[in-house]
């Protein structure tokens, strides 16, 4: 264990992997407010439909995202994994509180972030201009979702 | 919190109405001073604006106990208040679940608790309309003096009290509103006087307390609204098919209309035909409604009404395939079986002989069609409009703590906010005016919007 941790280099950064659908996603850990077991969920009709519900945090009414629908991976049945995922992201100046499903969440590891070249692009299967970069963790591809174009 | 303005205080003795004044004053805000000694100096003074008076002396002597404190401080204890609700709620409901004596009178004393709390919390946000009173003095006398028409600016109910949030953005309607009347309302002092009206002209603010709300009028004593140059405005501008039989309470709301102006040439104050539909649009984002009546060259007269608060407000909860949302109280007038008889072909209700059309919230929403037996109509008004929105089951009444949606929701316009329900889900308010206005929208309309945002 300790081997690993002084192995990091020092441009890697701390994030929390999640699994949504096939793919492992990272999300900046100082962006992550907390991580909840699934709460009861309202519909919103008539809303986009990558933010199709709205969920009680502590009190307060936040849009609860689905990245699958976004990213275009097929849905998924909720599991005794899934937990929704408190993120506090800048969106457009301003601080947004939105939770994100995880269909299952791993751990915070440090991550070096490359950006995307021209040909990885190619093999993602993935609406590419969502993605900020990738990076590697346990020899897996990791995907950095770009919220800001996400929930734009 | 007092605002101390620049107003001039004149005290006069009212011996009939100053005690009972003064003593309901020290009892809601505790002040246990005595009643301010008042030295007459006008004594040409009508007994009402005296008894204003008297409650502005006993804030001017009440002034060394007051605390200035910063308004987010407010809200965020508002907002902690608010939390408190939905808890005490959950605790409720567990408590009335439960066997346990102990645990229900607690209960109970929790519930009394928070609702105190509550009723305290909301009075420490309220503040006299007088403030927002004052500011249009100087308005109406730079106004008069730039139009040449003298005015009488005539206050009442200056201590009627409204959340420090709506008086802040009543300020600009009511200016459109103050503009409008002195301008297009009063006519020029030669005009009065071939009226034989007063050569002065009087323009009216009042505000007073009815229920829940607050009713605020502005009403002149001008040339009132005319309805052959809105009919004839309104024609050109394809609002009404000409000719059409528009009763005349219809034909003034069409002065709300965006870009309508029925002035003959713009001035700097009005005419631009910009003005009237913001102040209404802004009403409306307050969950108040704005009314108009006027009498050929007796006058015009606008009613806002506004809740008193925005944080709080009584709510009906429905229930419509398997979610739950908040229909605001105050538009709601009656609940009503929908007959089983009710055919697709008609969305239209009688009520004790009158129709009201219907919405089927579940087309409305693109949920599922299949018909649930036993539906009910809720019939909710909105200014005159009255239209029944038909849901599965009514659950009953619901103190709502309103929470505003989030910017990802902008584009949903159908809810005005969420709240949280007593077993803490979340629920979403609907926004009346806006539902009414969007009732012609098909469920066709609706599954584009989908297939939009996807």
């Amino acid at each position: 264990m300790t081997n690993t941790t002084t192995a990091v280099a020092a441009d890697a950064r701390q994030t929390l992997i999640l699994g949504i659908g096939r793919e492992l996603f990272a999300i900046d850990a100082g962006l992550v407010r907390e991580i909840l077991d699934p709460v009861p969920t309202t519909v919103v009709p008539g809303a986009k439909d990558f933010v199709p519900y709205v969920i009680n945090v502590r009190g307060n009414v936040i849009p609860l995202i689905d990245l699958k629908v976004r990213f275009g991976l097929p849905p998924q049945e909720m599991t005794i994994d899934t937990r929704f995922v408190v993120i506090r992201p800048k969106i457009a100046g301003d601080w947004l509180n939105v939770a994100c499903v995880a269909d299952k969440v791993f751990e915070v590891a440090p991550l070096v972030q490359t950006s995307l070249a021209d040909t990885t692009k190619m093999g993602l299967r993935l609406p590419s201009d969502l993605i900020s970069g990738v990076g590697r963790w346990q020899d897996k591809v990791v995907l950095m979702p770009d919220l800001e174009r996400i929930l734009n | 919190m007092f605002v101390l303005d620049d107003m001039d205080l004149n005290f006069e003795t009212a011996p009939g109405s100053a005690p009972d004044t003064a003593a309901t004053h020290s009892e809601t805000k505790s002040v246990e001073a005595p009643r301010p000694a008042l030295t007459a100096q006008n004594t040409a003074k009508a007994s009402e604006t005296a008894n204003a008076e008297t409650n502005d002396a006993v804030r001017v002597q009440s002034g060394a106990e007051t605390v200035r404190v910063p308004a987010e401080r407010l809200d965020e204890l508002m907002d902690r208040v608010g939390e408190l609700v939905i808890q005490q709620a959950r605790l409720n409901q567990l408590a009335e679940s439960s066997a346990n004596p102990l645990l229900k009178g607690i209960a109970e004393d929790i519930g009394r608790l928070a609702a105190g709390l509550r009723d305290t919390t909301m009075n420490i946000r309220l503040v006299p309309i007088g403030s927002l009173f004052n500011r249009f003095r100087r308005l109406v006398r730079d106004l008069a003096r730039d139009l040449g028409k003298p005015v009488d600016l005539i206050t009442e109910g200056e201590e009627t009290e409204l959340d420090k949030t709506v008086i802040e953005r009543l300020a600009d309607p009511l200016i459109h509103i103050i503009r409008n009347s002195l301008d297009h309302g009063i006519e020029s002092p030669e005009g009065r006087i071939a009226a034989a009206k007063p050569a002065t002209g009087r323009l009216r603010l009042a505000a007073r307390h009815a229920g829940a709300e607050v009713q605020i009028t502005v009403s002149d004593d001008g040339r009132g609204l005319d309805h052959v140059k809105i009919r004839q405005k309104a024609e050109e501008a394809g609002l009404i098919s000409p000719g059409a039989l528009v009763p005349e309470s219809e034909l003034w709301k069409l002065i709300f209309e965006p870009g309508f102006s029925t002035a003959k040439e713009v001035s700097a104050l009005s005419g631009r035909g910009v003005g009237m539909d913001v102040a209404k649009r802004t009403i409306e984002a307050l969950r108040g409604s704005i009314d108009i009546s006027t009498q050929q060259n007796r006058g015009t007269e606008i009613t806002l009404r506004l809740p008193l608060t925005l944080a709080i407000i009584e709510g009906l909860l429905v229930e419509l395939a398997g979610s739950r949302y908040v229909i605001p109280l105050a538009s709601v007038q009656e609940c009503v079986e929908l007959p089983e008889a009710q055919g697709n072909d008609r969305n239209l209700l009688d009520i004790r002989g009158e129709l009201v059309p219907f919405l089927r919230l579940r087309e409305l929403f693109g949920t599922d069609d299949s018909i649930e037996e036993h539906q009910k109509v809720v019939v909710v008004a909105s200014g005159e409009i009255r239209v029944g929105l038909v849901v599965d089951r009514i659950i009953g009444s619901h103190q709502t703590v309103i929470k505003s949606l989030s910017k990802l929701h902008t584009g949903v316009k159908t809810f005005s906010g969420a709240t949280i329900l007593p077993d803490g889900a979340a629920a979403l308010i609907l926004d009346i005016p806006q539902l009414i206005d969007s009732g012609q929208l098909e469920n066709r309309h609706f599954a584009q919007i989908h297939q939009e945002a996807a």
